[in-house]
């Protein structure tokens, strides 16, 4: 339940349960609404050190409510309890770890939020995939009116792949030393929600599109300046024609008296 | 795909040739002295010189759109080549024949109007493996060097009667298939390349996307620079021949640019109110009268001149032993009008039953060659 699932990040589409404060926690809990990057809700619950793992079936419930296709990690970790989902998590921890346990979160739920958008625009990328592959060997004079469309997936394609460089060194961050709360829980979240397997997936993926869009851009450049040295060819034709047209009339003219 | 826009231009040709034809040979010398030269605008209200490039422009037109409807259906180029080719090889040999069974056989090397949309559509065969870019240049060419070859070629020397006078001579021969005949390659091209290359934009659908310049635009563009390009000729060249001096024979580049004009604008203006304007009407009398006069066009060409030319050429051997004693002089002006519009309101209902009875046509003969 909590490390076999994969947390692509997704934001539901559907409409999202009012965050209502589950029942039995201790004093203080508190909810901040759109605290998570992208809008989510962050549950805040101070305990005492070995509390925490008592709560987890209401925090459980709680985050399960906003939906219920995408199961919570779970991480517990040095008397604090996390449950993350993308649009809930929940933390419960010491007073006095809360707020950097917190922050890991955060920054965590922002990772996974820009590589489940990555991942998405992939996705969005394959659609036009098998049309687009012809284009990758040859530009004909019937896709030419393609060409913007094809620079303008090239340009996405790129933009991602720019976007997923920059992710990766917060996905592979090393650990850090001395070991801290904070830095323990971003580095198991990052392990059971698999980014540094799915950042992995996606730059094999856009490795394929971009050289795609790249082959393309290449025949297109190319049917750009055959087309460009045919016309030339033409022109260059059509002059010879003109000076033989002139000098056959003069000839004729003067043969003919 | 038949544009009835297409179908009425090519009618009023049609229909400006035949008067333009019956008055010239008939009548356009009645009354004058032997010595008097009849030029082609000796009557200013004849419309003379329309007819030939509207013709020669929608020729160009007509390809390109039967070139579209091929390319759709899927057929090889190799095919649409072979076809193309065979319909010009078909209507020069037709204008051939036309030239000795109607001009006589000393005319036979006249180049008329048949042996040059044949040669011209063999050409465009040429012209379409073009880039896009490439036939403005051609027609560019062919505009600035004709003035230069009818010079060359001493052009007034061929028509000191106002009618094409050559020796059967090689040099005679091919001087008027490329610049001194009726209508040679230089400048006539001029007419169907600018058919073929301008029939996308002028035929255009209207923009979809109101920010776009539409198509209307640039041909708008286009028409008044052709006729601004042809009054600046006539005004500040207006004595020169073959340049300034709207002449039809020679086709001076002032009567080019000013019958392109005539030609786009009046093709642009007939697909706007009729085409557009009501694509899906189901056909009134006048407009299928037209499709049918206009799938008829080259049986018209032809059948008015045998009506008018043969007894012509009958009643002057009969009286004088010499067919083309009367010739341009053997009616008053006001009947050879009368008999013009006779023939075109007969040549209607004789197409009708034509279509009616599935006669066979020199059209019908062509599609089958071809």
């Amino acid at each position: 339940m909590t490390g076999e699932h994969t947390h692509r990040g997704e934001l539901p589409t559907s409409a999202t349960v009012a965050a209502e404060l589950p029942t039995g926690l201790p004093a203080g809990s508190r909810i901040e609404p759109a605290a998570l990057p992208g809008g989510g809700d962050l549950l805040l619950v101070p305990v005492a050190p070995t509390a925490a793992a008592a709560l987890l079936p209401q925090l459980l419930a709680w985050a399960e409510q906003s939906d219920n296709a995408v199961p919570p990690v779970v991480v517990e970790l040095y008397g604090t309890l996390v449950l993350w989902t993308p649009r809930r998590a929940a933390v419960a921890s010491p007073a006095d770890r809360l707020p950097r346990a917190t922050a890991a979160v955060t920054e965590f739920t922002v990772t996974a939020a820009e590589l489940g958008e990555i991942e998405r625009a992939i996705a969005g990328l394959w659609r036009n995939y098998e049309a687009d592959l012809p284009c990758g060997f040859a530009v004909t004079a019937a896709d030419a009116g393609r060409v913007p469309e094809l620079a303008e997936r090239y340009r996405q394609s790129m933009s991602l792949a720019g976007r997923l460089a920059r992710l990766s060194p917060r996905i592979h961050q090393p650990p850090q030393h001395p070991p801290t709360l904070a830095g323990q829980l971003g580095e198991r979240l990052r392990d059971r929600c698999r980014l540094a397997d799915r950042e992995e997936f996606a730059d094999d993926q856009l490795e394929t599109i971009v050289r795609l869009y790249e082959g393309c851009g290449q025949r297109a450049s190319d049917r750009l300046l055959a087309q460009r040295e045919h016309v030339l060819t033409w022109v260059i034709v059509l002059l010879l024609a003109a000076e033989t047209v002139l000098l056959l009339v003069d000839l004729l003219a003067t043969a003919g008296g | 795909m038949r544009l009835l826009s297409i179908d009425i231009l090519r009618t009023v040709a049609i229909f400006m040739m035949v008067l333009v034809h019956f008055v010239e040979n008939l009548a356009s010398g009645y009354g004058l002295s032997a010595s008097t030269v009849i030029g082609p605008y000796h009557r200013w209200w004849l419309p003379t010189g329309l007819a030939a490039p509207l013709f020669t422009f929608l020729s160009g037109v007509s390809y390109r759109t039967w070139l579209t409807v091929q390319q759709q259906r899927g057929l090889a180029a190799e095919v649409i080549a072979r076809q193309t080719i065979r319909r010009g090889l078909f209507l020069i040999g037709l204008g051939f024949v036309f030239n000795v069974f109607v001009w006589l056989p000393e005319d036979t090397f006249n180049w008329d109007i048949l042996t040059f949309i044949g040669s011209a559509l063999i050409l465009l065969e040429v012209v379409r493996r073009m880039p896009a870019e490439v036939p403005p240049v051609l027609m560019l060419l062919v505009v600035v060097l004709s003035p230069a070859l009818q010079l060359l070629a001493d052009y007034p020397a061929y028509w000191a009667n106002a009618y094409f006078d050559y020796d059967v001579t090689l040099s005679d021969v091919l001087l008027g298939y490329l610049v001194v005949g009726y209508f040679p390659l230089f400048p006539w091209l001029v007419f169907p390349v600018a058919g073929y290359v301008l029939a996308p934009a002028v035929l255009a659908a209207p923009a979809a996307d109101a920010a776009k310049p539409s198509a209307d635009r640039w041909v708008l563009l286009l028409v008044g620079l052709l006729a601004a390009g042809s009054l600046l000729l006539q005004g500040v060249a207006g004595g020169v021949a073959g340049l300034g001096r709207w002449t039809m024979f020679p086709a001076s580049t002032s009567y080019l640019l000013g019958m392109l004009a005539v030609a786009t604008a009046s093709l642009a203006l007939l697909h706007r109110l009729v085409d557009r304007a009501a694509p899906q009407r189901p056909a009134s009398w006048p407009a299928h009268c037209c499709q049918v006069i206009s799938r008829h066009s080259l049986s018209l060409y032809l059948l008015h001149h045998v009506m008018h030319i043969w007894p012509l050429w009958v009643y002057g051997l009969a009286t004088t032993g010499d067919p083309t004693a009367h010739w341009r002089t053997l009616l008053p002006v006001p009947v050879a009008v009368v008999l013009a519009g006779g023939f075109c309101l007969a040549s209607v209902p004789l197409l009708l039953q034509i279509d009616r009875r599935r006669w066979p046509t020199v059209e019908g003969l062509m599609r089958w060659l071809a």
